[in-house]
């Protein structure tokens, strides 16, 4: 068990408990004292075990703190990344080629071995979860700066080891935070690599945002392959492959100049803006028929977006700015009455997903 | 919770919870090793990588100075240091900015099968990408000697027009102090060559330390025909240029520093505080007193420069 599915089962308990509380207040089920007293042994000992192993939350106020500590660490990640970033280039002038390469070399091996010893020692994962970023960081560092000191041609392919990197920190110790860091590099490579297939210089490739679009499309396919282990990575995955559909699409559908379509730029807009509503309603309805909560809000999302754009667009510049907002809040009204009523028809059609 | 089989089998969720299980200790098991030689790996190919540029005799060797390969921009909070490689990109000549012409581009790989009149032209050729190719610059050759003549025919020109009152003597004496003050302190490096394959361009230029091959960005730039208001008719214009040679800030290790640190010192004396970190010095002209340093830049046989030698002037 991980710890996302110790926390879902915690959840579930806790849910449990308040749901039998209001069907013995209402008379619908009633339990003999003998079978409370097991169920609600069972379910503390249970509570405990999960609290002992994994560290899960089991009450609101955990949960709040949790969510702080989680910012609080993804913060203090990023700061750290700097302080060695600029360290490095604070005295790097002072120290002789070999001394510089050691300490590259040695700064993301430390980097990994103080994550592993804080994953060992701390089940919360918080620790773990900077020191694995901390130790991104100085691999990125390592490998920037041996291109620097030893005047390397620049090369996408450094974009492979971080990513691979990336994905082996997170496989291994669980943060969600270094399967996204893995995420960007892979994008990176891929849309770069992408690029080269033109022909064109690798670092030109954020010049057509299509270069993106195959990245998005592996993202995407890579929950195929069953996470059982790790059941919190795949929506990960999905979010971040969804947005290298939206993204580009979003840029594109308002600068057609950057495409590779022989088109004139308004033919391409015209043609990504309604592929932004196509997609973005495809996503909105295969999240809903899933279960995929984060693609349904990433539709809906980019569907408001697109739309909005579209709007300022077709009517900011000679619309009254009051009809104009007046239009945009009578739109998202539409857009909720609709959604409630895919809900709605939802709920009606698969009504196990209620619990789900 | 999606673990286990959907059928609630409990033999298939048995097997389900042995997988994770394995899998879980696999990770747990190969991720710390995998890591620590990932890292190993790639440090191992990228030092690697310089071993071989540098092995063997170089493909270039130049003994160039300050003018060429003058500091690179120093940022707040670093210690480190590189000299810029600094060339000019045009040929020299009339011909300097339509040397890259549709036939050359062609056959560096750019598709220029639209001709530039052709109402497609526009579109086409503002969606064409930059590439990767290899730049040939060459040092105090025949491209500097022309580029002096260039200058040296204007100002006669110029003179020209002083003694016919059509410029001031005070727009001549300055023109003739640019020239001046170019003669000692800009850099005589010019691009002279550009193709796609680095082993033909050496071929071509053979000269080991006045030719230099090395990776560059060539891009297009086409511009559409028009009218001046006197009436003349300015046809398209397709041509290239080398945006980019691809390392041109070149890092100097520490051995080789002394000189250049005492230069920056004294430097930072004169100029105040900012000294080498200011802006001017990366963005502003060239220095105009004569160089201080000459440096010996190599090039390997990866086309990577590295510093050989830095040597105090006199």
């Amino acid at each position: 068990m991980s710890n996302p599915e110790a926390q879902k089962r915690a959840d579930r308990i806790r849910s449990f408990r308040d749901e039998l509380r209001q069907l013995e207040a209402e008379e619908i089920l009633l339990l003999t004292d003998a079978q409370r007293e097991r169920l609600s042994r069972y379910h503390d000992q249970t509570l405990r075990d999960l609290a002992g192993r994994f560290d899960v939350d089991t009450t609101d106020a955990q949960k709040q703190m949790s969510w702080g500590m989680r910012i609080a660490s993804f913060l203090g990640a990023l700061a750290l990344c700097a302080a060695v970033f600029l360290f490095f280039r604070r005295f790097w002038g002072l120290l002789s080629t070999p001394t510089q390469v050691a300490v590259l070399l040695a700064a993301p091996i430390l980097g990994l071995l103080g994550t592993h010893l804080a994953a060992r020692r701390d089940r919360t994962l918080y620790f773990a979860s900077i020191l694995g970023l901390v130790a991104f960081g100085c691999f990125v560092l390592d490998l920037m700066m041996l291109g620097d000191i030893f005047n390397i041609t620049p090369s996408p392919k450094a974009f492979l080891p971080w990513a691979a990197f990336g994905f082996l920190l997170a496989y291994t110790y669980g943060p969600r935070i270094l399967l996204a860091a893995g995420i960007l590099a892979l994008s990176g490579w891929l849309s770069a690599t992408t690029g080269t297939w033109s022909g064109c210089y690798w670092l030109s490739f954020g010049e057509r945002p299509e270069n993106f679009l195959v990245a998005g499309a592996v993202l995407l396919a890579i929950p195929l392959v069953p996470h059982r282990d790790r059941p919190d990575f795949p929506p990960i995955y999905r979010i971040f492959g969804l947005l290298g559909f939206f993204l580009p699409i979003l840029v594109l559908a308002n600068w057609g100049d950057t495409s590779y379509l022989m088109l004139a730029h308004k033919a391409v807009e015209s043609f990504y803006q309604i592929a932004g509503f196509v997609v973005a309603g495809l996503a909105i309805a295969f999240g809903i028929r899933r279960g995929f909560r984060e693609v349904t809000n990433l539709g809906c999302t980019f569907f408001v977006i697109d739309l909005y754009t579209k709007f300022f667009d077709w009517w900011w510049d000679w619309m009254p700015k009051y009809l104009f907002f007046l239009i945009l809040g009578g739109v998202a009204v539409g857009l909720l009455l609709l959604l409630k009523r895919l809900r709605a028809l939802s709920l009606g059609a698969r009504p196990e997903r209620r619990f789900a | 919770m999606k673990g286990g089989t959907q059928d609630g089998s409990g033999r298939g969720d048995l097997m389900a919870r042995a997988d994770v299980i394995a899998r879980g200790d696999f990770m747990a098991r190969a991720g710390l090793p995998l890591a620590l030689g990932l890292i190993l790996v790639t440090n191992a190919v990228a030092l690697g990588g310089v071993a071989m540029n540098r092995r063997g005799t170089p493909d270039a060797a130049l003994t160039l100075t300050e003018r060429e390969l003058p500091p690179g921009y120093v940022g707040e909070e670093d210690t480190g240091l590189s000299l810029r490689l600094d060339w000019d990109g045009r040929a020299g000549g009339e011909d300097s900015d339509d040397w890259l012409d549709r036939d050359r581009l062609q056959s560096l790989g750019f598709d220029c099968s639209v001709p530039p009149d052709d109402p497609r032209a526009e579109l086409h050729y503002g969606k064409v990408l930059p590439l990767q190719r290899y730049a040939v610059l060459e040092f105090e050759g025949e491209s500097w000697r022309r580029w002096l003549a260039d200058q040296e025919k204007e100002i006669e020109t110029l003179r020209a027009r002083v003694a016919r009152h059509r410029e001031t003597e005070q727009t001549l004496k300055e023109r003739e102090a640019r020239l001046a003050a170019d003669r000692v302190g800009r850099s005589r490096l010019f691009l002279v060559d550009v193709g796609g394959d680095p082993a033909d361009l050496r071929r071509l230029h053979p000269d080991r330390a006045r030719f230099i091959v090395a990776p560059a960005v060539v891009r297009i730039d086409f511009s559409a025909g028009w009218k001046s208001p006197d009436g003349t008719d300015h046809p398209p214009r397709l041509n290239g240029q080398v945006s980019e040679i691809l390392v041109q800030e070149i890092h100097v290790p520490l051995s080789l520093r002394p000189i250049l640190d005492q230069l920056r010192r004294a430097d930072e004396k004169a100029a105040g505080p900012a000294g080498w970190s200011s802006l001017e010095r990366r963005y502003g002209p060239v220095a105009i007193h004569p160089p201080r340093y000459e440096v010996i830049l190599s090039y390997g046989r990866r086309l990577e420069p590295w510093i050989a030698e830095i040597r105090r002037l006199s």
